[in-house]
């Protein structure tokens, strides 16, 4: 099964959440917090397992990688208070320390 | 004040989703290997895979938390009977919808494209059409 959340901050950001459960268990799992650029969403930010391991990935405005780090696996409702904590200024925070 | 709904996706809107994902990256081995060679580069890609786990299951649910208090404007009694129409029959083009409604096409285009803006509907670009997807179950407005 697929959950999905989409937390709206403004029409212009989100953070969203992917979730592909077996069960109750969390197997894969995405958030993502974007910007929009006229019809287009852009990924800034990016924690995921997709490839078995857990990290965050960084992106500029223009959609490119441009780090990837280590991140565990944290709720969605904290990446989302990360988030509005810090907008657009997420990609220069060590999230892993807060 | 945060806006809160939940919308379910039946078996015809996961067709639907199913057909734009395989038009757009192939079927799920060539995601798989996509996904290998492009790993984070291309995070769109992932997104598919999931999405399509999701579909073989014929399970996906969506909540959305809208905290921008503009939505509030997007909302407009014509517009709530776009979304309770819309819950009544299978997913519909908009120009088929407007028929559906006996409305001009461009008001209920601006109409969808509102609510689409807030994730209020999901609305899917299929080709030349677009398709507002799946059911809203529950709405509240949470003060």
């Amino acid at each position: 099964m697929l959950k999905i959340r989409r937390y709206v901050i403004t029409k212009n950001e989100i953070v969203e959440a992917l979730e592909y459960m077996k069960g109750e268990k969390l197997k894969y799992y995405i958030y993502s917090y974007k910007i929009s650029r006229g019809r287009k969403w852009i990924t800034l930010a990016r924690w995921d397992n997709i490839d078995g391991i857990e990290h965050m990935d960084i992106y500029d405005e223009n959609g490119n990688l441009m780090d990837t780090r280590e991140f565990a696996w944290r709720k969605f409702d904290d990446i989302v208070k990360i988030i509005k904590t810090f907008r657009k200024n997420i990609i220069v925070v060590d999230v892993n320390n807060l | 004040m945060l806006l809160y709904l939940k919308r379910s996706y039946r078996k015809e809107d996961l067709a639907i989703l199913k057909r734009m994902i395989r038009k757009k990256y192939g079927r799920i081995e060539k995601i798989k290997k996509i996904m290998q060679v492009k790993k984070c580069s291309f995070p769109e890609i992932g997104e598919a895979y999931l999405f399509y786990l999701g579909i073989e299951d014929g399970m996906v649910e969506e909540e959305v938390f809208i905290e921008d208090k503009k939505v509030l404007n997007a909302l407009t009694a014509k517009r709530f009977e776009i979304i309770e129409f819309l819950n009544k029959i299978p997913p519909l083009s908009i120009k088929d919808l407007a028929n559906r409604l006996g409305r001009d096409y461009k008001n209920v285009y601006d109409d969808v494209s509102a609510l689409s803006k807030f994730f209020v509907l999901n609305s899917l670009k299929t080709g030349k059409e677009i398709v507002p997807l799946g059911v809203v179950e529950h709405f509240e407005i949470r003060l």
